[in-house]
């Protein structure tokens, strides 16, 4: 497509019209043209608006009496979580537990490292050890052009060496479809960080960082087929969220 | 008496305080559900995404930006997520019925009094009322049921290129009724 054409999709990608190969090609133009944003902040400013085009509805009038029940249920939920957790017996068992796991891990991780240099901690665990870190660095999810309510952080190591997303409510993908992470150095370069799947649209991701995290401006994950991108160093499909790292 | 702000209730929902979150459902819940049932169309759906909505306020309001927006827009970006969400789940067909933006005008207009910049959300009204259904349709299509152009062409069995242009041509409509340009519009009143 040339500017013209490109320009006159503008409006479109303010509604989120596009479909995925135009936005691909879309977005390297937008970035290209910067001059073109005010334009864009127009139809998103109208978009935003939109909603007046839905016929204003009576709400029913047990909603309110309804969320009070959910808000109580939450919190039930929330004291029963803490009850289990705070009990002694279960504190002490989980002590010993997690003793016994660490001896094993270790044992494990002296194993594993005698045989290859591959082995990595799992992800979630890795997240939650990361998240205890006193000054672990912290970032959110920025929902991205796939309509979903993904959401999630992504934290790392103090010095920045590790890294793990972790984000729930991933929108639903077709079963020859995978989730791709893509890695944007500071300077503009891109790389894939691999493919994963989501369980339940929850999915914990390590970063396999060769640099430190702020040496990166941005991660982002797209919808790819299986197998990932025919490119390595860019995505085809649309972009699911995007972490940004640089302020 | 001064109603207080969306902002003091989202401090006090970060709080803790599962009233704020009440004052906030009984100021916005109508904008919600009518949002929610224009993608659904189905009151028990509906339902469950306002409720849905509304608690993801309560657990997730720390993540409202206001440098990116207001927090009217950023509720409603919620809802109609999880009401598309909902829409592609259950396969439901989506409505292109004529709109009729007449009816309960005032509770609009009531709506639209609690954002700055009143006048001209009244004039961006306007122009959507005044919008040929050829090319509110496909916005709507977009916008309420996160259709892409090809989606939309292939629902409404219209030519792709036309499809784009109509859309095209109604959002540019929009603009200038949101910001008026008085070298493209010399009418345009003061």
């Amino acid at each position: 497509m040339n500017d013209k054409n490109l320009a006159d999709l503008i409006p479109a990608y303010a509604l989120g019209a596009l479909d995925p190969e135009e936005r691909v090609e879309f977005e390297a133009w937008l970035n290209a043209h910067p001059d073109a944003q005010s334009t864009l902040a127009d139809y998103q400013a109208v978009v935003a608006q939109l909603y007046v085009l839905a016929p204003p509805r009576p709400l029913p009038g047990h909603l309110q009496d309804d969320l009070r029940q959910r808000l109580a249920a939450s919190r039930a939920e929330a004291r029963r979580r803490r009850a289990w957790w705070q009990r002694p017996g279960v504190r002490y068992a989980l002590a010993a537990a997690a003793l016994l796991v660490l001896v094993i891990a270790a044992v494990l991780v002296l194993s594993q490292r005698g045989k290859s240099e591959q082995w990595e901690e799992d992800p979630a665990e890795l997240y939650s050890r990361l998240a205890e870190e006193k000054n672990a660095q912290w970032y959110t999810v920025t929902p991205g052009q796939v309509e979903s309510a993904v959401t999630g952080h992504l934290v790392a190591s103090p010095n920045g060496d590790l890294a793990v997303i972790r984000v729930s409510q991933l929108p639903p993908i077709e079963e020859d479809r995978i989730f791709q992470l893509w890695m944007v150095g500071a300077e503009g370069t891109i790389r894939s960080g691999g493919t994963f799947k989501a369980k339940q649209g929850e999915a914990y991701i390590r970063i396999p960082l060769d640099k430190p995290i702020k040496a990166y401006s941005r991660f982002g994950v797209s919808i790819e087929p299986e197998g990932g991108s025919p490119f390595s160093d860019r995505p085809t499909g649309p972009n699911v969220f995007v972490v940004m790292v640089e302020s | 008496m001064r109603q207080p702000t969306d902002s003091y209730f989202l401090k006090r929902i970060e709080a803790g305080d599962e009233e704020a979150l009440i004052a906030l459902h009984s100021r916005y819940a109508p904008l919600v559900y009518s949002v929610a049932f224009r993608v659904l169309n189905e009151p028990m759906a509906a339902e469950e995404v306002t409720q849905d909505t509304f608690m993801r306020l309560w657990n997730k309001s720390y993540t409202f930006d206001e440098k990116k927006g207001s927090f009217v827009t950023w509720l409603l970006t919620i809802t109609r997520r999880l009401a598309i969400d909902t829409f592609r789940q259950q396969k439901r067909d989506a409505l292109v019925n004529p709109v009729f933006m007449d009816e309960n005008l005032d509770l609009w207009e009531n709506l639209l009094e609690t954002e700055s910049g009143g006048d001209v959300q009244r004039s961006l009204h306007a122009v959507l009322k005044d919008l040929p259904d050829e090319q509110r349709q496909p916005i709507e299509l977009a916008y309420f049921h996160g259709m892409s152009h090809s989606q939309i062409a292939d629902y409404l069995n219209v030519p792709l290129g036309t499809i784009k242009t109509r859309i095209r041509l109604g959002m540019q409509k929009l603009r200038n009724a949101w910001i008026p340009e008085p070298s493209v519009n010399p009418n345009a009143e003061e």
